[in-house]
Protein backbone atom coordinates (compact mmCIF):
# COMPACT_ATOMS: atom_id res chain seq x y z
CA UNK A 1 0.00 0.00 0.00
CA UNK A 2 1.55 3.44 -1.15
CA UNK A 3 1.74 5.83 1.57
CA UNK A 4 -1.12 8.11 -0.23
CA UNK A 5 -3.24 5.41 0.40
CA UNK A 6 -2.96 4.82 4.01
CA UNK A 7 -3.30 8.71 4.24
CA UNK A 8 -6.83 8.36 3.20
CA UNK A 9 -7.38 5.07 5.07
CA UNK A 10 -6.08 6.89 8.71
CA UNK A 11 -9.45 7.98 10.82
CA UNK A 12 -8.50 10.91 12.81
CA UNK A 13 -12.25 11.84 13.21
CA UNK A 14 -16.22 10.95 12.68
CA UNK A 15 -15.55 12.13 9.06
CA UNK A 16 -12.51 9.97 8.54
CA UNK A 17 -14.33 7.01 10.79
CA UNK A 18 -16.98 7.42 7.96
CA UNK A 19 -15.04 6.88 4.60
CA UNK A 20 -13.31 4.05 6.54
CA UNK A 21 -16.71 2.31 7.13
CA UNK A 22 -18.31 3.04 3.39
CA UNK A 23 -15.43 1.84 2.13
CA UNK A 24 -14.87 -1.82 3.92
CA UNK A 25 -16.36 -5.07 2.39
CA UNK A 26 -19.61 -5.07 4.71
CA UNK A 27 -19.64 -9.32 3.70
CA UNK A 28 -16.27 -9.90 6.01
CA UNK A 29 -14.19 -8.58 8.87
CA UNK A 30 -12.39 -5.32 9.20
CA UNK A 31 -9.94 -3.80 11.57
CA UNK A 32 -8.38 -1.11 12.38
CA UNK A 33 -5.63 0.09 14.25
CA UNK A 34 -4.77 3.63 14.98
CA UNK A 35 -1.26 4.87 15.17
CA UNK A 36 0.66 3.57 18.21
CA UNK A 37 2.01 6.99 20.69
CA UNK A 38 5.51 7.11 21.27
CA UNK A 39 4.80 7.29 24.77
CA UNK A 40 3.08 3.77 24.69
CA UNK A 41 5.96 1.79 23.19
CA UNK A 42 7.77 3.27 26.40
CA UNK A 43 5.70 3.62 29.14
CA UNK A 44 3.80 0.62 30.99
CA UNK A 45 0.34 0.84 29.35
CA UNK A 46 -3.27 -0.27 30.23
CA UNK A 47 -5.21 -1.58 27.61
CA UNK A 48 -9.49 -2.23 27.85
CA UNK A 49 -11.49 -4.01 25.92
CA UNK A 50 -15.08 -3.88 25.38
CA UNK A 51 -17.91 -5.20 23.08
CA UNK A 52 -21.15 -3.28 21.42
CA UNK A 53 -23.56 -4.66 19.51
CA UNK A 54 -23.71 -8.69 20.37
CA UNK A 55 -27.41 -8.45 20.86
CA UNK A 56 -29.10 -6.69 17.76
CA UNK A 57 -30.33 -8.93 14.60
CA UNK A 58 -28.98 -5.96 12.47
CA UNK A 59 -25.17 -4.85 11.45
CA UNK A 60 -21.84 -5.94 12.80
CA UNK A 61 -20.41 -6.58 16.20
CA UNK A 62 -17.91 -4.47 17.46
CA UNK A 63 -14.74 -5.27 19.74
CA UNK A 64 -12.75 -2.33 20.86
CA UNK A 65 -9.98 -1.51 22.37
CA UNK A 66 -7.98 1.73 24.04
CA UNK A 67 -4.63 1.96 25.30
CA UNK A 68 -2.56 4.22 27.00
CA UNK A 69 0.29 5.06 29.99
CA UNK A 70 -0.87 3.83 33.06
CA UNK A 71 0.73 7.38 34.16
CA UNK A 72 -1.62 8.96 32.37
CA UNK A 73 -4.84 7.37 32.90
CA UNK A 74 -6.08 10.27 34.68
CA UNK A 75 -6.40 12.28 31.26
CA UNK A 76 -9.17 9.50 30.17
CA UNK A 77 -11.54 11.03 33.71
CA UNK A 78 -11.03 14.49 31.79
CA UNK A 79 -12.13 13.10 28.37
CA UNK A 80 -15.73 11.33 30.04
CA UNK A 81 -15.03 8.50 29.91
CA UNK A 82 -15.52 7.61 33.26
CA UNK A 83 -18.32 5.66 32.20
CA UNK A 84 -19.63 5.07 28.61
CA UNK A 85 -23.21 3.66 29.83
CA UNK A 86 -24.64 7.13 31.20
CA UNK A 87 -23.54 9.13 27.57
CA UNK A 88 -25.92 9.41 24.65
CA UNK A 89 -25.10 8.81 20.96
CA UNK A 90 -24.07 12.73 20.52
CA UNK A 91 -21.26 13.06 23.72
CA UNK A 92 -20.30 9.61 22.69
CA UNK A 93 -19.45 10.72 19.23
CA UNK A 94 -17.68 14.00 20.70
CA UNK A 95 -16.00 11.72 22.80
CA UNK A 96 -14.56 9.49 20.57
CA UNK A 97 -13.21 12.44 18.83
CA UNK A 98 -11.39 13.97 21.46
CA UNK A 99 -9.72 10.47 21.77
CA UNK A 100 -8.35 10.88 18.73
CA UNK A 101 -7.45 14.56 19.30
CA UNK A 102 -5.32 13.09 21.65
CA UNK A 103 -4.03 10.66 19.78
CA UNK A 104 -0.10 11.44 21.00
CA UNK A 105 -0.93 9.33 23.80
CA UNK A 106 -4.36 6.83 23.48
CA UNK A 107 -4.20 4.45 20.83
CA UNK A 108 -7.43 2.51 19.69
CA UNK A 109 -8.43 0.02 17.54
CA UNK A 110 -11.52 -1.70 16.07
CA UNK A 111 -12.47 -5.64 14.92
CA UNK A 112 -15.65 -5.49 12.89
CA UNK A 113 -17.33 -8.73 12.31
CA UNK A 114 -19.79 -8.59 10.18
CA UNK A 115 -23.03 -9.89 10.30
CA UNK A 116 -22.06 -12.25 7.95
CA UNK A 117 -19.33 -13.71 9.27
CA UNK A 118 -21.60 -14.11 12.66
CA UNK A 119 -24.08 -16.15 11.13
CA UNK A 120 -21.50 -18.10 8.81
CA UNK A 121 -19.68 -19.64 12.43
CA UNK A 122 -22.89 -20.24 14.00
CA UNK A 123 -24.33 -22.27 11.13
CA UNK A 124 -21.45 -23.74 10.56
CA UNK A 125 -20.72 -27.60 10.38
CA UNK A 126 -18.19 -27.55 13.59
CA UNK A 127 -20.24 -25.04 15.77
CA UNK A 128 -18.24 -21.76 16.63
CA UNK A 129 -20.24 -19.98 19.18
CA UNK A 130 -21.05 -16.36 19.27
CA UNK A 131 -18.48 -16.65 22.66
CA UNK A 132 -16.10 -18.26 20.96
CA UNK A 133 -15.86 -15.24 18.01
CA UNK A 134 -16.20 -12.88 21.00
CA UNK A 135 -12.88 -14.15 22.98
CA UNK A 136 -11.12 -14.70 19.43
CA UNK A 137 -11.55 -10.86 18.25
CA UNK A 138 -10.75 -9.56 21.94
CA UNK A 139 -7.36 -11.71 21.73
CA UNK A 140 -6.79 -10.61 18.06
CA UNK A 141 -6.64 -6.98 18.83
CA UNK A 142 -4.45 -7.55 21.99
CA UNK A 143 -2.24 -9.39 19.81
CA UNK A 144 -2.79 -6.76 17.32
CA UNK A 145 -1.46 -3.88 19.84
CA UNK A 146 1.46 -6.24 20.86
CA UNK A 147 2.52 -6.62 17.56
CA UNK A 148 2.28 -2.87 16.80
CA UNK A 149 4.65 -2.31 19.61
CA UNK A 150 2.01 -1.25 22.47
CA UNK A 151 4.15 -1.81 26.79
CA UNK A 152 1.04 -3.93 27.85
CA UNK A 153 1.66 -4.30 31.14
CA UNK A 154 -2.43 -4.84 32.38
CA UNK A 155 -5.07 -5.94 30.61
CA UNK A 156 -8.64 -5.04 31.32
CA UNK A 157 -11.68 -7.03 29.91
CA UNK A 158 -15.49 -6.18 30.08
CA UNK A 159 -17.09 -10.00 30.08
CA UNK A 160 -20.42 -11.32 29.18
CA UNK A 161 -20.17 -14.63 31.05
CA UNK A 162 -18.17 -16.22 33.54
CA UNK A 163 -15.51 -13.45 34.91
CA UNK A 164 -13.04 -15.76 36.31
CA UNK A 165 -12.89 -19.16 33.53
CA UNK A 166 -12.18 -16.36 31.32
CA UNK A 167 -9.55 -14.70 32.93
CA UNK A 168 -8.16 -17.73 33.65
CA UNK A 169 -7.81 -18.46 29.89
CA UNK A 170 -6.91 -15.08 28.61
CA UNK A 171 -3.80 -15.28 31.22
CA UNK A 172 -2.81 -18.38 29.44
CA UNK A 173 -2.40 -16.97 26.55
CA UNK A 174 -0.86 -13.80 27.86
CA UNK A 175 0.94 -14.75 30.78
CA UNK A 176 3.09 -11.91 30.59
CA UNK A 177 0.59 -9.52 31.24
CA UNK A 178 -1.79 -8.81 34.46
CA UNK A 179 -5.51 -10.03 33.18
CA UNK A 180 -8.83 -8.24 35.36
CA UNK A 181 -11.70 -9.64 33.39
CA UNK A 182 -15.05 -7.88 35.26
CA UNK A 183 -18.15 -7.42 34.38
CA UNK A 184 -19.58 -3.98 33.89
CA UNK A 185 -15.85 -3.42 33.63
CA UNK A 186 -16.53 -0.16 31.51
CA UNK A 187 -17.80 1.81 34.62
CA UNK A 188 -15.62 0.98 36.87
CA UNK A 189 -12.00 1.15 34.69
CA UNK A 190 -11.88 4.22 32.37
CA UNK A 191 -9.44 2.20 30.01
CA UNK A 192 -12.57 -0.02 29.09
CA UNK A 193 -14.81 2.91 29.15
CA UNK A 194 -12.55 4.26 26.35
CA UNK A 195 -12.51 1.07 24.48
CA UNK A 196 -16.31 0.91 25.19
CA UNK A 197 -17.00 4.12 23.15
CA UNK A 198 -14.60 3.19 20.29
CA UNK A 199 -16.64 0.09 19.49
CA UNK A 200 -19.77 1.49 20.22
CA UNK A 201 -19.10 5.00 18.29
CA UNK A 202 -18.12 2.33 15.38
CA UNK A 203 -20.81 0.34 15.67
CA UNK A 204 -23.42 3.15 15.09
CA UNK A 205 -21.44 4.56 12.47
CA UNK A 206 -21.32 1.47 10.91
CA UNK A 207 -25.00 0.79 11.06
CA UNK A 208 -25.54 4.28 9.56
CA UNK A 209 -22.81 3.88 6.21
CA UNK A 210 -24.43 0.37 5.66
CA UNK A 211 -23.59 -0.58 1.83
CA UNK A 212 -26.01 -2.74 0.94
CA UNK A 213 -24.96 -4.96 -2.10
CA UNK A 214 -28.70 -6.21 -2.37
CA UNK A 215 -29.70 -2.93 -4.00
CA UNK A 216 -29.16 0.69 -3.74
CA UNK A 217 -29.63 1.97 -0.60
CA UNK A 218 -32.49 3.39 -1.17
CA UNK A 219 -34.12 0.39 -2.05
CA UNK A 220 -34.42 -0.05 1.93
CA UNK A 221 -36.11 1.87 4.38
CA UNK A 222 -35.24 2.62 7.86
CA UNK A 223 -34.62 -0.06 9.73
CA UNK A 224 -34.27 1.50 13.14
CA UNK A 225 -31.80 0.37 16.38
CA UNK A 226 -31.54 -3.19 15.06
CA UNK A 227 -32.54 -4.67 18.51
CA UNK A 228 -35.09 -7.16 18.30
CA UNK A 229 -37.55 -5.42 20.38
CA UNK A 230 -37.69 -2.30 18.15
CA UNK A 231 -40.96 -1.94 15.69
CA UNK A 232 -38.87 -0.19 13.25
CA UNK A 233 -36.22 -3.54 12.94
CA UNK A 234 -39.23 -5.59 13.30
CA UNK A 235 -40.75 -3.82 10.65
CA UNK A 236 -37.85 -3.46 8.25
CA UNK A 237 -37.08 -7.38 8.81
CA UNK A 238 -40.90 -8.40 7.45
CA UNK A 239 -40.60 -6.30 4.55
CA UNK A 240 -37.02 -7.42 3.26
CA UNK A 241 -37.31 -10.91 2.96
CA UNK A 242 -36.70 -12.25 0.16
CA UNK A 243 -39.16 -15.77 -0.27
CA UNK A 244 -35.85 -17.77 -1.55
CA UNK A 245 -32.88 -15.96 -0.55
CA UNK A 246 -34.36 -14.23 2.88
CA UNK A 247 -32.81 -11.25 3.92
CA UNK A 248 -29.83 -8.89 3.02
CA UNK A 249 -26.25 -9.12 4.67
CA UNK A 250 -27.24 -6.97 7.18
CA UNK A 251 -28.89 -8.92 8.93
CA UNK A 252 -28.17 -11.48 11.45
CA UNK A 253 -29.81 -14.87 10.29
CA UNK A 254 -29.27 -17.07 13.24
CA UNK A 255 -31.05 -15.18 15.13
CA UNK A 256 -34.34 -16.39 16.54
CA UNK A 257 -36.18 -13.40 15.79
CA UNK A 258 -34.97 -13.70 11.89
CA UNK A 259 -35.38 -17.46 11.98
CA UNK A 260 -39.43 -16.76 13.21
CA UNK A 261 -39.57 -14.33 10.38
CA UNK A 262 -38.32 -16.91 7.43
CA UNK A 263 -40.09 -19.69 8.97
CA UNK A 264 -43.49 -17.77 8.44
CA UNK A 265 -42.38 -15.93 4.79
CA UNK A 266 -40.05 -17.43 2.97
CA UNK A 267 -39.90 -20.96 1.38
CA UNK A 268 -38.21 -23.79 3.31
CA UNK A 269 -35.11 -25.07 3.09
CA UNK A 270 -33.83 -28.19 3.85
CA UNK A 271 -30.24 -28.77 4.62
CA UNK A 272 -28.30 -32.02 4.77
CA UNK A 273 -28.74 -33.77 8.43
CA UNK A 274 -25.50 -33.67 10.27
CA UNK A 275 -24.03 -37.36 9.94
CA UNK A 276 -24.94 -38.77 13.27
CA UNK A 277 -28.87 -38.21 13.18
CA UNK A 278 -28.61 -39.44 9.48
CA UNK A 279 -27.48 -43.01 10.72
CA UNK A 280 -29.86 -43.36 13.11
CA UNK A 281 -32.81 -42.65 10.79
CA UNK A 282 -31.53 -45.42 8.75
CA UNK A 283 -30.95 -47.37 10.99
CA UNK A 284 -34.68 -47.27 12.25
CA UNK A 285 -35.97 -47.70 8.49
CA UNK A 286 -33.85 -50.41 7.56
CA UNK A 287 -35.16 -52.48 11.22
CA UNK A 288 -38.89 -54.33 10.35
CA UNK A 289 -41.57 -54.08 12.48
CA UNK A 290 -42.68 -57.09 14.38
CA UNK A 291 -46.01 -56.47 12.76
CA UNK A 292 -44.82 -57.06 9.62
CA UNK A 293 -44.37 -60.94 10.14
CA UNK A 294 -48.54 -60.78 10.28
CA UNK A 295 -48.74 -58.92 6.90
CA UNK A 296 -49.75 -61.21 3.77
CA UNK A 297 -47.94 -59.64 1.10
CA UNK A 298 -46.09 -60.83 -1.62
CA UNK A 299 -42.26 -60.34 -1.44
CA UNK A 300 -41.07 -58.36 -4.22
CA UNK A 301 -37.31 -58.83 -4.69
CA UNK A 302 -35.38 -56.13 -6.52
CA UNK A 303 -31.95 -56.77 -6.93
CA UNK A 304 -29.77 -53.92 -5.83
CA UNK A 305 -27.58 -51.76 -7.50
CA UNK A 306 -24.20 -51.96 -6.78
CA UNK A 307 -22.30 -49.59 -4.05
CA UNK A 308 -20.72 -47.97 -6.93
CA UNK A 309 -24.26 -46.42 -8.26
CA UNK A 310 -25.67 -45.98 -4.94
CA UNK A 311 -22.77 -43.91 -3.71
CA UNK A 312 -23.10 -41.91 -6.35
CA UNK A 313 -26.89 -41.31 -6.13
CA UNK A 314 -27.18 -42.61 -9.64
CA UNK A 315 -30.08 -45.06 -10.24
CA UNK A 316 -31.43 -46.81 -13.52
CA UNK A 317 -34.55 -44.96 -14.74
CA UNK A 318 -35.34 -46.14 -17.71
CA UNK A 319 -34.80 -49.40 -19.27
CA UNK A 320 -32.89 -49.92 -22.48
CA UNK B 1 -42.52 -45.19 -19.77
CA UNK B 2 -40.57 -43.06 -22.56
CA UNK B 3 -39.03 -40.12 -21.63
CA UNK B 4 -38.83 -37.83 -25.01
CA UNK B 5 -36.41 -35.11 -24.95
CA UNK B 6 -36.35 -32.29 -27.27
CA UNK B 7 -34.21 -30.21 -28.73
CA UNK B 8 -35.01 -26.32 -29.67
CA UNK B 9 -31.72 -24.67 -29.03
CA UNK B 10 -29.15 -23.68 -31.01
CA UNK B 11 -26.44 -26.20 -30.78
CA UNK B 12 -23.77 -23.67 -29.84
CA UNK B 13 -25.57 -21.73 -27.40
CA UNK B 14 -23.89 -19.85 -25.09
CA UNK B 15 -24.90 -19.58 -21.10
CA UNK B 16 -24.32 -16.35 -20.26
CA UNK B 17 -25.33 -16.79 -16.42
CA UNK B 18 -24.04 -18.43 -13.83
CA UNK B 19 -25.07 -21.69 -12.45
CA UNK B 20 -25.20 -22.96 -8.72
CA UNK B 21 -25.85 -26.16 -7.14
CA UNK B 22 -26.31 -25.67 -3.69
CA UNK B 23 -26.64 -28.00 -0.84
CA UNK B 24 -30.05 -27.62 0.21
CA UNK B 25 -33.29 -28.36 -1.07
CA UNK B 26 -35.75 -25.29 -1.25
CA UNK B 27 -39.41 -26.08 -1.88
CA UNK B 28 -40.46 -23.95 -4.14
CA UNK B 29 -40.30 -24.00 -7.80
CA UNK B 30 -39.80 -20.26 -9.45
CA UNK B 31 -37.66 -17.62 -10.53
CA UNK B 32 -35.20 -15.90 -7.91
CA UNK B 33 -33.27 -13.06 -7.69
CA UNK B 34 -29.75 -14.98 -7.82
CA UNK B 35 -27.60 -12.37 -8.98
CA UNK B 36 -28.84 -10.02 -6.44
CA UNK B 37 -28.29 -11.94 -3.43
CA UNK B 38 -25.86 -14.99 -4.08
CA UNK B 39 -22.89 -13.07 -4.14
CA UNK B 40 -19.60 -15.61 -4.27
CA UNK B 41 -16.36 -14.06 -3.54
CA UNK B 42 -12.53 -15.35 -3.81
CA UNK B 43 -10.55 -15.20 -0.66
CA UNK B 44 -6.62 -14.53 -0.69
CA UNK B 45 -6.34 -18.22 -0.87
CA UNK B 46 -8.26 -18.67 -3.67
CA UNK B 47 -11.38 -20.23 -2.04
CA UNK B 48 -14.68 -19.55 -3.26
CA UNK B 49 -17.37 -18.67 -0.80
CA UNK B 50 -20.87 -17.96 -0.90
CA UNK B 51 -23.44 -17.28 1.71
CA UNK B 52 -27.02 -18.90 1.52
CA UNK B 53 -29.92 -18.37 4.28
CA UNK B 54 -26.66 -17.60 6.61
CA UNK B 55 -25.21 -20.51 5.86
CA UNK B 56 -21.23 -20.63 4.98
CA UNK B 57 -20.59 -22.61 1.25
CA UNK B 58 -17.45 -23.19 -0.43
CA UNK B 59 -17.48 -23.53 -3.99
CA UNK B 60 -15.75 -25.76 -6.82
CA UNK B 61 -15.82 -24.87 -10.12
CA UNK B 62 -17.09 -28.12 -11.89
CA UNK B 63 -16.57 -28.61 -15.75
CA UNK B 64 -18.44 -30.67 -18.03
CA UNK B 65 -16.28 -33.52 -19.78
CA UNK B 66 -15.73 -32.61 -23.27
CA UNK B 67 -18.14 -34.28 -25.54
CA UNK B 68 -20.65 -33.63 -23.19
CA UNK B 69 -23.07 -30.86 -22.38
CA UNK B 70 -25.07 -30.04 -19.58
CA UNK B 71 -28.55 -29.36 -19.87
CA UNK B 72 -31.48 -27.54 -18.45
CA UNK B 73 -34.83 -29.29 -19.01
CA UNK B 74 -38.63 -28.05 -18.69
CA UNK B 75 -42.04 -30.00 -18.45
CA UNK B 76 -44.94 -28.14 -20.03
CA UNK B 77 -46.96 -30.82 -18.76
CA UNK B 78 -46.68 -33.12 -15.91
CA UNK B 79 -48.43 -37.04 -16.38
CA UNK B 80 -51.21 -37.62 -14.05
CA UNK B 81 -49.70 -41.17 -13.84
CA UNK B 82 -46.64 -42.68 -13.71
CA UNK B 83 -46.95 -45.15 -16.96
CA UNK B 84 -47.27 -41.82 -19.29
CA UNK B 85 -45.05 -40.90 -21.78
CA UNK B 86 -42.69 -37.53 -20.80
CA UNK B 87 -41.76 -34.68 -22.53
CA UNK B 88 -38.97 -32.41 -21.95
CA UNK B 89 -37.43 -29.74 -23.59
CA UNK B 90 -34.00 -28.09 -23.67
CA UNK B 91 -34.13 -24.65 -22.78
CA UNK B 92 -30.62 -24.21 -21.50
CA UNK B 93 -26.97 -25.37 -22.38
CA UNK B 94 -24.14 -25.01 -19.68
CA UNK B 95 -20.09 -26.83 -19.83
CA UNK B 96 -19.87 -25.67 -16.32
CA UNK B 97 -20.85 -24.94 -12.84
CA UNK B 98 -20.55 -23.82 -9.24
CA UNK B 99 -20.84 -26.62 -7.30
CA UNK B 100 -21.05 -25.43 -3.30
CA UNK B 101 -20.84 -27.31 0.04
CA UNK B 102 -21.78 -26.37 3.25
CA UNK B 103 -19.06 -25.42 4.92
CA UNK B 104 -16.45 -27.71 3.56
CA UNK B 105 -15.29 -27.85 -0.08
CA UNK B 106 -16.08 -30.31 -2.50
CA UNK B 107 -13.71 -34.17 -2.67
CA UNK B 108 -14.46 -37.35 -3.80
CA UNK B 109 -16.55 -37.43 -0.86
CA UNK B 110 -18.98 -35.73 -2.67
CA UNK B 111 -22.20 -37.88 -4.46
CA UNK B 112 -21.71 -35.49 -7.73
CA UNK B 113 -17.79 -35.39 -8.10
CA UNK B 114 -17.91 -39.12 -7.79
CA UNK B 115 -21.13 -39.21 -10.38
CA UNK B 116 -18.74 -37.78 -13.01
CA UNK B 117 -16.17 -40.36 -13.01
CA UNK B 118 -19.18 -42.75 -14.16
CA UNK B 119 -18.77 -40.84 -17.95
CA UNK B 120 -15.37 -42.13 -18.33
CA UNK B 121 -16.01 -45.43 -16.90
CA UNK B 122 -19.39 -46.08 -19.10
CA UNK B 123 -17.32 -44.86 -21.80
CA UNK B 124 -15.00 -47.92 -21.38
CA UNK B 125 -17.37 -50.35 -20.32
CA UNK B 126 -19.53 -49.40 -23.33
CA UNK B 127 -17.32 -48.28 -26.03
CA UNK B 128 -17.30 -51.44 -28.83
CA UNK B 129 -13.78 -53.21 -29.21
CA UNK B 130 -12.08 -52.45 -32.09
CA UNK B 131 -9.77 -55.17 -33.58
Amino acid sequence: MSNDEEAIHKIIDLETLDKFLTKMDNSENNSYISEIPEVCKEYPCCLGIDEAGRGPVLGPMVYGTAFCPINEAGLLATLNCADSKTLNEKTRDITFEDICKNSDKIGWAVDVISPNTICNSMYSRSKYSLNQVSMDAAIGLIKAAIKAGVNIEHIFVDTVGPAEKYQKYLHSIFPKYKVTVAAKADSTYPIVSAASICAKVVRDHALDAWQFKEGNNSDFKAFGSGYPGDPVTKKFLAENCDMVFGFPQLVRFSWSTSEKILQEQAYHVEWEEIDEDEKATKASEKTTSITSFFKVTEKKTVKPIHNFFSQRCLSRNVEL
Amino acid sequence: MAIHIQNNIRTNYEVRNQLHSIPCKIHADCDAPVSKFFIPSINKDGVMKASFRGYPLIGTEVKIPEGYRGVVLHETVRPATETEERKFYIINSFDKFNYWNWGKAASKNDSLIKAMEWIEIAEALHTPIQE
